[in-house]
């Protein structure tokens, strides 16, 4: 970690209003990138924002300065959002898992659509779907780890993935005819 | 998690998506803000609370209070309104008929219809002379503590609180009531102590009699609503106090106090706030290290030498010391002055009134706030040396903190609106002062002893 972000963190630590708007400043525009990919419109999006920063003030004692900084606070932010949907989300666990045979067609649908579009797509999806989706694909987790965050089973997970993808396909087929 | 083992459109959302950047609307800081205040508010931590806020809150306590005072209806008795034909008697005005009674009177035998203890004054039944077939027995000890001792106290001119007691004696009796120290009459005679007053309070109700009778006439006082002596007090006196820490390192500090405050008291009971503005002085911690030429040992050098008469060789010799550049630690120490502001609400309760003297007990928080700090910079000069690095071990001073403060409040009135005071005081910090990582502190306490003066204004007694 470099120096200026340390004594940024100890300047928060103090509760600094300053240091704390130059925290927010700093990582707000990324996370709500995060924010809108978990959320399904732009509303629910402000409010994991909110409740993210609060949660990243509040427990900024908690960082112990192991990794980087930047990663804890993404941490902060994705655990905010799947606890702003926990309660609604839901998962059908009746489901049968095929390949993504399409996963190629999808890649050249993929590649033309802009970020905003995309980000559209994502937002489009049912709250459950959309939050495997968003844990696998973009932020990297194993489906062990999104079973035991989400309190849910390893199939359920992957099967609410191969729903999500299908509906994505789906929504490309449309952007395509 | 996962490695990136999957090509396709999860790389290429992934790509895509992550690090995407959205601005959030300006006013979204303000709201976050606004919620990160009130959650340090709730746990007590008023650092960023904003002056105007501050302002706020001392301008509403202000208009409460003044309203609270000026707002309550005030049935303060003016003796000389009352009619010329009832008659009544204060402890410290006696009528010529009606004297007051002294700690020294006696009377013979008492009886009541009702009792009880608790906030409450009497005045007389007027007119309505009591039957034998009335009477109760009541305790010899009760009355007299119900009686006597506030009009006893009040005649010597002891208490401050005008008027405690009005009583009336009905028409008929209170001619032939002798002269004070004069009511020793009958076989059973009752001694009238001059007890605690609060003794004399019977519980609400104005049907609450008693009736005190001898030879010489019997006396009925009724209880009527309860009365308060309600007024302000402003404070000035300055505190030095010994603040005492255990850990990490065992020692005490002496820190000094300017004191003001503002007291309001009803009866009994006392709410009071103010300002300590106070001086601590504190070491500043600084860990140097350096290096310098030491001699680490030495050797005999030849100088020369010369033959001796036998041919033997004499060496000349002197001792070389060698010296060697060593890194050194040492530690600075240099003194350093923070001004704090200490805002208590304390509440409390007289336990003890005589004379010109009372004793109030005074419990209650208080904030702590750190307002300035002055460092002084270390000066660090070792002959012969090279200051390599100067590191800050001070802890860091914590800007808000709470206590819990008691005292004891001794008065002494000068006069009816002056008087001074003596104040033992015992504060413990519910935080340490300061706080260094990796270092646990431990939250210290203070003794203290104020002196200063009180000014009291705005006296007067209510009966809702």
């Amino acid at each position: 970690m470099f120096e200026p972000e340390f004594d940024l963190i100890s300047r928060c630590l103090k509760r600094e209003v300053d240091a704390e708007y130059e925290l927010y400043h700093r990582f707000a525009s990324e996370m709500f990138g995060i924010c809108m990919r978990y959320a399904g419109n732009e509303m629910e999006a402000e409010d994991i924002l909110q409740n993210g920063f609060i949660r990243l003030f509040c427990n900024l004692h908690q960082f112990r300065f192991e990794g980087t900084f930047n990663r804890w606070v993404q941490l902060v932010f994705v655990n905010t959002a799947i606890n702003y949907y926990r309660s609604n989300l839901k998962f059908n666990l009746e489901v049968e898992l095929t390949d993504d045979q399409a996963d190629e067609t999808m890649e050249d649908a993929l590649s033309i659509l802009s970020t905003k579009e995309l980000l559209a797509m994502i937002q489009a999806l049912p709250p459950g779907y959309r939050t495997i989706f968003n844990m696998f694909v973009i932020e990297n987790y194993e489906h062990k780890e999104i079973a035991k965050l989400l309190g849910i089973s390893e199939k359920t997970s992957k099967s609410q993935l191969h729903r999500a993808k299908n509906r994505l396909r789906l929504m490309l087929k449309d952007i395509e005819r | 998690m996962k490695a990136f083992e999957e090509g396709g459109a999860d790389q290429l959302l992934r790509e895509t998506m992550e690090g995407h950047r959205v601005e959030p609307k300006r006013l979204l800081w303000k709201e976050i803000s606004r919620k990160l205040m009130w959650k340090e508010l709730l746990h007590f931590n008023f650092t960023n609370l904003s002056p105007k806020i501050w302002l706020a809150g001392a301008i509403g306590i202000f208009l409460v209070a003044t309203t609270v005072y000026f707002g309550l209806p005030d049935n303060t008795h003016d003796l000389a309104a009352i009619k010329p034909a009832e008659k009544m008697i204060t402890g410290n005005s006696p009528s010529k008929n009606i004297p007051a009674l002294s700690s020294a009177s006696e009377v013979a035998k008492v009886e009541k219809e009702n009792t009880g203890t608790s906030p409450g004054i009497y005045s007389p039944l007027q007119n309505r002379s009591v039957e034998k077939s009335e009477k109760t027995h009541f305790e010899k000890g009760l009355i007299s503590s119900l009686a006597a001792p506030d009009m006893a106290m009040k005649s010597k001119g002891q208490l401050s609180h005008e008027p405690v007691f009005v009583a009336e004696v009905s028409d008929g009796i209170s001619k032939n009531f002798p002269a004070e120290g004069d009511l020793r009459v009958g076989p059973t005679i009752s001694r009238i102590e001059p007890l605690d007053a609060s003794l004399l309070y019977l519980p609400p109700g104005t049907d609450t009699i008693i009736v005190i009778k001898n030879s010489n006439g019997i006396f009925k006082f009724r209880k009527t609503s309860p009365v308060s002596t309600q007024f302000f007090s402003a404070n000035l006196g300055f505190t030095p106090e010994v603040a005492f820490y255990s850990e990490p390192d065992v020692y005490s500090k002496t820190n000094f106090w300017l004191n003001g405050g503002a007291t309001y008291h009803i009866s009994r009971f006392s709410v009071a706030t103010g300002f300590g503005l106070g001086y601590v002085y504190d070491d500043g911690k600084y860990r140097v290290e350096y290096k310098s030429n030491d001699s680490v040992g030495f050797f005999t050098g030849v100088t020369s030498y010369t033959i001796g008469t036998n041919n033997e060789m004499i060496y000349n010799t002197q001792t070389v010391n060698i010296y060697d550049s060593l890194k050194h630690f040492a530690d600075s120490r240099t003194k350093n002055r923070y001004t704090y502001l200490q805002v208590p609400l304390l509440f409390g309760y007289r336990v003890f009134e005589s004379g010109k003297v009372s004793l109030t007990f005074q419990v209650g928080p208080a904030i702590s706030l750190l307002l300035d700090s002055r460092k002084s910079e270390p000066v660090i000069e070792y002959r012969n040396s090279r200051i390599i690095r100067v590191d800050n071990d001070t802890p860091s001073r914590i800007h808000t903190n709470w206590q819990i403060w008691a005292n004891l409040y001794f008065e002494m009135r000068m006069n009816k609106n002056i008087s001074l005071y003596l104040e033992p005081s015992f504060k413990y910090y519910l935080r340490p002062m300061v706080t260094r990582e990796n270092i646990s502190f431990k939250a210290p306490w203070t003794i203290g002893l104020g002196v200063g003066i009180q000014v009291n204004f705005g006296q007067k007694t209510k009966t809702p």
